[in-house]
């Protein structure tokens, strides 16, 4: 199941260049398609990926 | 997406009945029931199967059992009815998903209704490789939100009361809820909700991991600069160390085999000094060896003369010559009295006479006397004198020769010493060298001592530098923690402050894309345009229609037209929603006729060309105006009919 493309056009367009903060929400929301509920140990393991440039996949 | 096949096993009056949905060019399925033949229940059950509720009831605290109520009245004790509905579907991928809900029913104790265990979803998922794999409790309910998300099943599965009802039962809250689900902008809430409570808690982190790094480098920056400065010093002091020591070796060396001036020079100032002591002595002594000899030679002149008249009074108080002492007092008194002491009577002046004569005789006999005793002791004192002056002049005398003799003595050794001090080759190179060595010495001492204190100092300093630099090197990982955090946080405010952004955005674009798209389908027919305009939805999800004159015509609306309208934002909701979910209407028609369900008919009509469709419809409904339109549209027409008790699907 995917993101609803206009959120993520919008997310991607308030992002600008930061790709890595577009990624990290991109990848919260897959996180939420999925329900869960304990979210802050995901959610903090995202942030600190990104804030520091993400996965070497992603770079 | 389509639903593919329903099956129902003894699902209220449906015992055993199960339909595949064909496909075709238009994906339209008619059923049609007279009432109590469970066209609602059909509905219901998909409800039931998805959600385990069932909605389009009419009263559900007095609906009858949820199973077949025949075969449950058929149940002995601890027998139960299994009841089975199960939902299949089609996703856009062309792979099968089967929604499989079960449960047992045994007759309630009270006879009225059923109890109910073992109720349970399954859900079937086949894999591109065509393997079916299985999913129960929350993945199942998962993958129920995935295709059919139950806050939003009114825009999927409803009747034709809604469609009449919508905007009349909905408030606009309902209404901006329903929009911000069907976009999953409610994701989106849920993301910001949750960045905010974790931006609060790196914020929290952050000022707990925050030390002042400064301060403490200053203070180690301090102990460092001290510590240098007390190196230079002990560097210093080292070094003059070394360079003395190696002063005082050649010194040493040097005065190894000369002789101790110094030493020779100190005792010489000590004899010196002695004698002068000596000498200080022996004049006190000399005073008074002068003094006792003039006493000597007075005594000495005396002394026979002292010696003969003292023999002389003692031989006359040997031989009783001397008068023996009287006591005058007692005729003083008669004198003075007049009365005789004795016999009491007065005495004449002839006694009178008598006794002053006699008085004057005592008192100068007496006077003598006592004057004789008192040169006798006089001159036994001075006897004695003589004897002590004689001692002490010749103690003294003796001590003075004593004395002469060691100032003699201190003389000799002096005039050696000098003598041998003079005699030695440089003496004056010598001596300097023999100072310098003592002045060296005293350097070395101090220097040591300097040496002990600064060794004491520096390792005190090194004590504190190294906790300082344990304490530094905890701050400074404190700060790199804190910088991480620092980093998070801010990262953790961008991507908050860009959620709620999009959010608000998101609303925005929504409430205006329903609303045109709403329009669009409303006013894409003829017959509606002839009479309306425009269609608008307000920031505060009002939803209204404004008619060709211009007024606000939502009141004025008739049952086909609102139901269009209905049909209209459910669409364009579906649009919205990226589902390609099915439309499954219960009696849509019910309070239509004429020209309007002829519309109506079209447009369900044209949505199967794109949508699945699935009507559930009375005889009634189903009349000429909205069977001439689907009969040539149909996929499926099939009656519900009552058979044994059970509904079944029959062809028409």
């Amino acid at each position: 199941m995917n993101i609803n493309p206009k959120i993520t056009a919008k997310l991607e367009s308030l992002c600008g260049d930061d790709k890595n903060l577009y990624k990290c929400l991109v990848e919260l929301f897959y996180f939420e398609l999925l329900n869960q509920k304990d979210y802050t140990s995901v959610y903090e393991q995202y942030i600190s990926e990104f804030a520091f440039g993400g996965t070497d996949e992603d770079n | 997406m389509r639903i593919t096949k329903v099956t129902l096993k003894n699902y209220r009056q449906y015992q055993d009945c199960e339909y595949s949905f064909p496909t075709g060019a238009w994906d339209s399925h008619l059923f049609i029931g007279r009432n109590t033949r469970g066209k609602s229940n059909f509905l219901n059950s998909i409800n039931w199967c998805l959600y385990n509720d069932e909605p389009h009831l009419k009263d559900k605290d007095q609906s009858l059992p949820i199973s077949n109520t025949d075969l449950l009245k058929q149940c002995s004790d601890g027998d139960s009815v299994n009841v089975e509905v199960m939902v299949e579907i089609q996703d856009d991928d062309g792979l099968y998903i089967q929604y499989k809900r079960s449960a047992d029913f045994s007759p309630a104790d009270n006879s009225v209704g059923a109890k109910e265990k073992n109720n349970r979803l399954k859900v079937y998922r086949q894999k591109s490789d065509n393997r079916w794999e299985p999913y129960e409790n929350q993945q199942a309910q998962t993958l129920v939100e995935m295709y059919f998300p139950h806050n939003i099943r009114e825009i999927f599965f409803f009747n034709g009361e809604l469609l009449n009802n919508y905007f009349t039962l909905s408030t606009s809250q309902r209404l901006k809820n329903t929009i911000t689900v069907v976009s999953k902008i409610q994701m989106l809430e849920v993301i910001v909700d949750r960045l905010a409570k974790i931006h609060d808690k790196k914020m929290k982190e952050l000022s707990r991991h925050s030390p002042n790094l400064k301060n403490i480098e200053k203070e180690l920056e301090g102990l460092k600069l001290e510590l240098d400065s007390v190196r230079n010093e002990f560097d210093e002091i080292d070094d003059q160390l070394t360079k003395a020591n190696k002063e005082k070796i050649e010194l040493d060396k040097e005065l190894q085999s000369s002789v101790d001036i110094e030493a020779d020079e100190k005792d010489i100032a000590e004899y010196k000094n002695k004698i002068e002591a000596l000498a200080e002595m022996k004049k006190n002594k000399e005073i008074q060896f002068n003094h006792n000899a003039v006493e000597y030679i007075v005594l000495q002149y005396l002394h026979d003369d002292m010696e003969e008249f003292k023999s002389l009074i003692d031989d006359l108080r040997r031989k009783n010559q001397l008068p023996p002492p009287v006591n005058s007092e007692l005729l003083e008194q008669v004198l003075n009295s007049g009365i005789c002491k004795i016999c009491n009577t007065d005495i004449d002046a002839k006694k009178r006479e008598y006794i002053s004569k006699l008085l004057k005789t005592i008192n100068t006999s007496s006077d003598i006397v006592n004057m004789l005793m008192e040169q006798s002791n006089q001159l036994t004192s001075n006897l004695n004198s003589f004897k002590k002056i004689v001692k002490a002049k010749d103690t003294t005398l003796a001590e003075i020769q004593d004395m002469n003799k060691l100032i003699n003595d201190y003389d000799l050794k002096i005039q050696e010493l000098e003598k041998k001090v003079l005699n030695i080759p440089n003496r004056e190179e010598i001596k300097a060298k023999r100072i310098r060595r003592r002045v060296v010495e005293d350097s070395i001492a101090r220097n040591n001592r300097m040496y002990g204190v600064k060794q004491l100092e520096i390792e005190k300093l090194d004590e504190l530098i190294a906790k300082k630099q344990e304490e530094f090197d905890k701050a400074l990982k404190k700060q790199q923690i804190a910088g991480k955090f620092k980093v998070e946080m801010e990262f953790t405010e961008k991507l908050l402050k860009i959620a709620q952004r999009a959010k608000s955005e998101l609303i925005e674009e929504t409430r205006i894309e329903v609303q045109e798209k709403t329009k669009d389908h409303f006013l894409a027919l003829n017959w509606m345009r002839k009479n309306y305009s425009d269609i608008s939805l307000s920031k505060d999800y009002e939803l209204n229609v404004i008619h060709r004159t211009g007024y606000s015509g939502i009141g004025s609306l008739s049952g086909s037209e609102t139901a269009l309208l209905t049909l209209s934002y459910i669409l364009a909701l579906h649009e919205l929603s990226n589902l390609s979910s099915p439309l499954i209407i219960d009696t849509p028609t019910y309070n239509m006729d004429g020209e309007n369900l002829t519309n109506f008919s079209n447009v369900l009509s044209e949505i199967s060309k794109s949508k699945q469709i699935i009507l559930l419809l009375t005889p009634k409904e189903f009349r000429n105006e909205l069977e001439n339109v689907f009969t040539p549209r149909l996929t499926t027409l099939k009656y519900i009919e009552s058979e044994n008790n059970s509904s079944v699907l029959k062809e028409i």
